[in-house]
């Protein structure tokens, strides 16, 4: 310890040394002493924060965000919402306001006819005065706002005829309007230290109804920003044009991109599916570049969670949540592993045996994909993925709006946890890079997870335990070093919200590539609350149940406020490739539906969704290859 | 080479139960009855079932049907009746015809029809094969890898201290450090710690081009080496693995080229089938016959 003190002290002089001015000698290097021991610090390195934001967000600037013309919150109502200002609901004309603020937002409105309809709803003459924009203006004002966005999203066109039919009003002059109007928001929002505004958008491609989306984000700032259009699916539907776009762009401004597929439950198979655009099977230059340009995936959101499914996953009891198998369209599909993201990482281990390149390992989050301009992710408070089913009696009972995606089955959650070393664009963006980041169901769950293998089983509980994980192992997203024949450790942390429900467990997701050519997952229970006991089928009894379904209430007197182990895989072997991911449970709570019904006097028998749920975080993966 | 891993492939049982649907349901609703009579027997109740489960069990259905009480069989009997009347008013009225969805299905289920058809003669030679290999010799193409683990000195922190820090390190790290343990020297780095099979571009994207190219040109081995600058500071590296770019000899990767030549010529069969198609058909535009 007075070691430990001795160099922290010494550290203090050499920054302050430093900071005299440029002629200051450089004392670590000329103190023998100092360089003789360089694992020692030169000044102590501040611990990765923990940043909450969503990176699913539309406006009105969005084609569908606009559908009942005037409910959903502009652009800068969204920013202040997300930092905690309070704002008014169009839909109502009611305040709102978010629990806590968000350390960071990126506004994801629709490339595709980007900021076009506030603009017709505005007159704008470059927009109307085209013989589109005019046809458009004439459906919103006699027609109305569903009329007005079907027209505005093409559904009349063919898939493929859309980039001609919306060219004439798309064009570039119109499109860098639009865009400079975004960018020129998140600079207003953008405080580094406090809350980042990250510049992005979403691009929309949707081959046969088939949900292929992806969010973009951007690390640099407005200026480099300008310099580029979003890049839409009317310019192109394959991904494999968006990593162009984004290969020029970079080369051109500077500007690096981050690419998140998201809902790949609406795929039907085709998000993670073996084989490229041209139905070729991936080559290692595919998968280099998939993985470089999507190294994260937004796994859960209001339109459904895509960890897994039971038919995919049939011994992992809690794979049934928050699962919405379909297509865009509502039709229903069978389950796949293309569809799902731990079927993709099994498919990557393949992949990486097959063609020496995995082009399915990235990190996970979660996000809204809110489209009232609201991040909304609590159950008790659920604003609504559309704004036209916003109130209670248009959600549940004999007036329900009905709607491909109602209010009444969306999922109340999605957020993404990032430790990062500050809160600005380049550190978040940096944090996506590595995969230190994770996502929940809405909860801010406190999770870490370090992979070594020299960690002991009370080092969980150290006060230094972060400052150990980097030094002994790789967070989440890491790749593990090869083994010496030792098994992978997980040191691994996690707490409550201290404003919502206790833990009921943590499980360890384990996939793997057997020597014959099997993948394998298994789901391990690793720490839990109580007294409980693991079953010899590594099963554990259920946590319980305070949840009163007649008040829409549940008590803590469950569960723990925190779990921390060091977790030993029992089944290494050192030749197999794997991946492990932690996966945390909160006890169960009401889900959002539950609330609208009690408002409603509606039974909840009469409504066809599980009333309560456990609500979970999961981290990014750690890789193990051979 | 035949093609009998072709039985294996989900998508022929997929098509191979899409057929034997359409021929089953040509005998449960047979083309006469298309009137104002709806016959419900224990065929068409239990296809009923089955396609309202969306599953095929038909022993299974078979027993839950027999195991019906009367009200139950009664309340699917007029289910059945139900969907099989709405199926045939929306038939009337050409429902079908219009929904762009319905008319993208049968196109697809015909065109698979007809590659499978087609694909069911193909045979591939290990000549074939080869020749398919050495036409395509670019998609097998590795590009230059490396797997490595890296200690880093931050010049950010330590200023110009950074590249005897790194040093003093390499020498301590030599005597004392397996790769695994780079973590514990030096400061944290805003990437990875341990590398495995990055290419050149992954690299130089987070480290910088000087360091990428300095990194490639260092030997594998099982001691610790550098330290090399990045735009970051300086790293010492235990580099475990480097592969050249290269093109893999057909024997290693002879499985996967069969897979891919296959796949090439069903593609290609579904082309000639097409074409053959095509020419029973007189295509016409507005301006006259052009085919």
């Amino acid at each position: 310890m007075q070691t430990r003190l001795l160099f922290a002290s010494v550290a203090a002089l050499s920054l302050a040394a430093c900071q005299q001015g440029a002629e200051a000698p450089a004392t670590p290097a000329q103190d023998m002493a100092v360089a003789a021991a360089p694992a020692a610090d030169p000044l102590p390195l501040g611990d990765r924060v923990l940043l909450w934001g969503d990176t699913h967000v539309h406006s009105r600037n969005s084609v569908d965000a606009f559908a009942t013309g005037l409910a959903s919150a502009d652009i800068d109502s969204a920013y202040r919402f997300a930092r905690g200002i309070p704002v008014v609901f169009p839909k109502t004309g009611q305040r709102v306001q978010i629990d806590r603020p968000l350390d960071f937002l990126v506004m994801s409105d629709h490339a595709e006819n980007l900021g076009i309809s506030p603009r017709i709803e505005a007159g704008d003459p470059k927009v109307v005065d085209t013989v589109l924009g005019g046809r458009f203006a004439r459906i919103l004002a006699e027609r109305g706002g569903a009329a007005f966005s079907a027209a505005m999203m093409g559904f009349d066109q063919a898939e493929k005829d859309r980039p001609a039919y919306f060219a004439e009003l798309l064009t570039d002059e119109n499109r860098q309007i639009s865009w400079d109007a975004q960018v020129a928001a998140a600079e207003r929002h953008n405080i580094p230290g406090t809350f980042t505004a990250i510049i992005g958008w979403e691009w929309s491609s949707t081959p046969n109804t088939r949900n292929l989306h992806r969010i973009v984000m951007t690390d640099v700032g407005g200026d480099v920003a300008r310099q580029f259009l979003p890049f839409s699916y009317y310019q192109s539907d394959r991904p494999e044009d968006l990593w162009s776009f984004f290969e020029q762009t970079k080369a051109r401004t500077g500007a690096d991109f981050v690419a998140m597929p998201h809902n790949s439950n609406l795929s039907d198979g085709l998000m993670f599916a073996l084989e490229d655009s041209d139905g070729n099977p991936f080559t290692a230059a595919y998968a280099e570049r998939r993985s470089m340009w999507e190294p994260v995936v937004e796994m859960s959101q209001y339109k459904g969670t895509s960890e897994t499914h039971p038919v995919l996953s049939p011994t992992d009891e809690f794979a049934n949540f928050e699962l919405r198998n379909m297509l865009l369209s509502g039709e229903s599909t069978e389950a796949s592993q293309g569809s799902y993201v731990r079927g993709a990482y099994l498919r990557g281990l393949a992949e990486a045996a097959r063609i020496g390149r995995n082009p399915f390992q990235f990190g996970m989050i979660a996000a809204s994909d809110s489209h009232t301009g609201f991040s909304s992710v609590e159950e008790d408070n659920f604003l609504g993925k559309m704004a036209e089913d916003f109130l209670p009696a248009e959600r549940v009972g004999p007036d329900a709006t009905g709607a491909i995606f109602p209010n009444v089955q969306m999922s109340a959650g999605g957020l993404a946890g990032v430790w990062a070393d500050r809160n600005d664009r380049q550190s978040i963006f940096a944090a996506f890079r590595r995969k230190e980041v994770y996502g929940t169901t809405g909860p801010r769950m406190r999770v870490r997870v370090f992979a070594g293998y020299g960690f002991a089983a009370e080092d969980a509980e150290r006060g230094d335990f972060a400052d150990l994980g980097y030094r002994m192992g790789v967070p989440m997203g890491g790749t593990l070093a090869r083994s010496d024949g030792r098994a992978p450790r997980l040191m691994i942390q996690a707490a409550m919200d201290p404003l919502a429900a206790n833990l009921d467990r943590v499980q360890v997701v384990k996939g793997w590539l057997a020597a014959d050519g099997t993948l394998h997952e298994k789901v391990f229970n690793v720490a839990w609350s109580g007294n409980r006991r693991m079953r010899a089928d590594g099963t554990l009894p259920a946590v319980g149940n305070t949840v009163d379904l007649s008040t829409a209430r549940y008590t803590n007197t469950i569960g723990a406020p925190e779990l921390a182990t060091v977790w030993t895989d029992p089944e290494f072997d050192a030749s197999e490739r794997a991946f492990y991911y932690v996966r945390v449970l909160q006890i169960p709570t009401p889900r959002q539906h539950v609330f609208d019904a009690l408002a409603m006097g509606v039974d909840l028998a009469t409504i066809d969704i599980t009333p309560t749920i456990q609500e979970r975080a999961w981290s990014s993966p750690v890789w193990y290859m051979p | 080479m035949k093609l009998t891993a072709w039985l294996k492939e989900p998508l022929v049982h997929f098509l191979a139960a899409g057929a034997a649907l359409f021929l089953l349901a040509s005998w449960i609703w047979p083309a006469p009855e298309a009137g104002r009579v709806i016959t419900v027997g224990e065929a068409q109740l239990l296809d009923h079932l089955q396609r309202r489960a969306q599953l095929y069990d038909e022993e299974g259905f078979r027993e839950l049907l027999a195991g019906m009480s009367e009200e139950e069989r009664a309340q699917l009997v007029r289910d059945a009746a139900v969907t099989e009347a709405l199926y045939r008013e929306g038939q009337a009225l050409g429902l079908a015809e219009a929904d762009p969805m319905i008319k993208q299905r049968v196109v697809q289920q015909m065109r698979l029809l007809l590659a499978e058809e087609e694909a069911s003669d193909v045979e591939l030679t290990e000549d074939d094969v080869r020749a398919y290999f050495e036409a395509n010799q670019a998609r097998y193409a590795e590009g230059a890898r490396v797997s490595f683990s890296h200690a880093f000195f931050s010049t950010d922190r330590r200023g110009p201290g950074a590249e005897a820090a790194a040093r003093a390190a390499l020498v301590e790290m030599r005597q004392n450090a397996s790769f695994g343990e780079a973590g514990r020297y030096g400061d944290r780095f805003l990437y990875q710690l341990n590398y495995a099979d990055a290419a050149a571009r992954e690299i130089a994207g987070q480290f910088g081009e000087e360091f990428a190219v300095k990194l490639f040109e260092m030997e594998p081995g099982e001691e610790w080496q550098g330290p090399i600058r990045s735009q970051y500071g300086w790293h010492v590296i235990g580099l475990a693995e480097r592969n050249a770019p290269r093109v893999p000899e057909f024997d290693e990767i002879a499985g996967r080229v069969v897979q891919d030549a296959i796949a090439d010529a069903r593609a290609l069969s579904a082309i000639v089938a097409i074409d053959r198609l095509m020419e029973n058909y007189e295509v016409r535009d507005g301006a006259g016959i052009i085919d």
